[in-house]
């Protein structure tokens, strides 16, 4: 290897971007030469002066602080464009401009959308351009509730705080209105309110045989494997037990028997795919690969010994 | 529960913040100590981390799952600090103390060793070279010292980079050959020869 190209070979080795072939190469080089052998031993010495110059891994304090700022700009940021005129236009646009005549079996629904506002009382004089004034609201009427201090900082007296506002809205339609099921399925996804969420899901459970649209059904699987509520869950998953069986049910099944934290719905979504799958021979490999899964590595032994017999039932 | 990271961004595309958090969450520890590298200063860090963050939040609704979203964010991260600049006549005053918030658990500063560079003088000359090393870094162009910090402090691969600045990888090996030539011109005195 020529002297002259090892000079950037070297910078390269000190980082680690050698393939096996040239790094060995770059070795042997250095053995050899002493000039290269001192280049790249300042090379060392120069990354060693450089890492122990410049600030180090940042503590847990500074990123906590910067997760707590950007927590309260991404509320502002949120209600900014959720502003109650906006959701209220966003309402009307289904009922006056798709609205079709009601149906007969029409049901009444009064969604409260809860709209979470952000207010930051600050006795410092930076940073206030975009909070918003605490009695124009108390005047304005709108309902406030689930008020919860963030953070507060006894000495700077400086403290922010969230809060939700209620707004009711009613709408009028039948419960086969695709726009009645589309705020439905909008307040299962999106409503912050747990109580909320849960009314909009036994309202379609009570009204399942009436056949639902495929994105209240996704919505319902969502609820059902990801929301943070385990009431709302459980709801979901008692839904979705009644509904009619296929892949898209299947997968979401598999996924709440092998992740959910609450063993009781992991054992009942088990249930429901055992109930299933009664009349069909062998299980495909993905379910049979999650109930391996279960019956080896689930924490609850209940749930080991009900997967362990699924698959000898199955396997036969 | 945690999502998958590709349902996260879905959910996060269509406004959900609390699924953007999560995103965040997953990632800034690294973004983070990229840009306090980068600023050297844990004020100015903090305004670029939010601002980073926010414009991620904004521009997540053109994100169409091209890159990885690591890389994504790492791209929004870069030019916010490419086009960063240093706020003047403020708390960098003392610069040193804005590099060293490197006090172990039990407040003791921990002491810099580099191999051949101490002195008689012992923490005098500590001090001095990191001021120096500073100033080395500091005179680097931006686009220069960001690959400088990516590689060296980050431990990304230099093709990382290069998808992460939108480049080919020899303008990457160009940029960091640049950075390593200058800061050993800067910093000779110091280095073990
Ligand atoms: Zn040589």
């Amino acid at each position: 290897m020529e002297h002259n190209e090892i000079k950037e070979l070297v910078i390269l080795s000190a980082y680690n971007e050698l393939d096996g072939y040239t790094a060995e190469l770059v070795k042997n080089h250095l053995a050899a030469c002493s000039e290269c052998r001192e280049l790249h031993s300042n090379e060392l010495s120069l990354r060693a002066v450089v890492s122990g110059s410049l600030p180090g891994e940042p503590k847990d304090r500074l990123i906590s602080d910067a997760r707590l700022q950007l927590r309260a700009a991404l509320r502002l940021e949120n209600d900014k464009k959720l502003t109650p005129e906006k959701i209220l236009n966003r309402i009307r646009e289904f009922i006056y401009l798709n609205y079709k005549p009601i149906l007969s079996g029409a049901v009444m629904l009064v969604i409260g959308f809860l709209l979470s506002l952000f207010v930051r009382l600050n006795s410092g004089g930076e940073g206030q351009a975009e909070s918003l004034n605490p009695s124009d609201l108390l005047k304005s009427g709108i309902k406030i509730n689930n008020i919860r201090v963030i953070s507060s900082n006894q000495q700077t007296g400086e403290m922010e705080i969230e809060f939700d506002t209620q707004q009711s809205v009613k709408l009028s339609g039948s419960f086969d209105d695709e726009n009645i099921q589309k705020v439905m399925m909008y307040s299962i996804l999106n409503d912050e309110n747990p109580g909320v969420r849960l009314r909009s899901i036994d309202l379609i459970d009570s009204k399942k045989e009436r056949g639902i649209d495929k994105e209240v059904k996704a919505a319902i699987l969502t609820a059902a494997q990801y929301d943070d509520n385990p009431g709302v869950r459980r709801s979901a998953l008692k839904t979705v037990a009644g509904l009619t069986f296929d892949d898209d049910i299947k997968n979401a099944l598999i996924n709440i028997m092998s992740t959910d934290e609450n063993a009781a719905f992991r054992i009942e979504a088990l249930n429901i795919l055992a109930e299933n799958i009664k009349g069909e021979g062998k299980v495909d490999e993905a379910l049979r690969n999650a109930l391996k899964q279960r019956a080896e590595n689930d924490d609850n032994s209940y749930m080991k010994f009900k997967a362990k017999s699924v698959l000898e039932e199955r396997s036969i | 529960m945690s999502l998958p990271e590709q349902e996260l961004v879905i959910k996060a595309k269509s406004g959900d913040y609390r699924a953007f958090e999560e995103l965040v969450y997953a990632y800034d520890r690294r973004v983070f100590a990229t840009i306090y590298r980068f600023t050297g200063d844990p004020d100015d860090a903090k305004d670029l981390y939010q601002d980073i963050f926010i414009r991620a939040f904004r521009g997540l609704k053109n994100f169409e799952f091209k890159s990885s979203f690591s890389t994504w964010l790492y791209r929004i991260a870069i030019n916010v600090c490419l086009t960063y600049k240093a706020k003047t006549g403020h708390r960098r005053t003392d610069s040193l103390d804005a590099y060293q918030d490197d006090e172990d658990e039990s407040g003791t500063r921990t002491q810099f060793k580099a191999e051949g560079a101490v002195s008689p003088e012992g923490s005098y000359l500590n001090s001095e070279i990191k001021d120096r090393v500073k100033d080395a870094v500091n005179c680097l162009s931006p686009r220069l010292k960001m690959v400088f910090i990516l590689k060296h402090f980050e431990g990304y691969k230099i093709r990382e980079i290069a998808d992460m600045l939108e480049t080919k990888e020899g303008t990457i090996k160009k940029y960091l050959f640049e950075a390593v030539h200058s800061l050993r011109n800067d910093l000779q005195s110091y280095l073990r020869n």
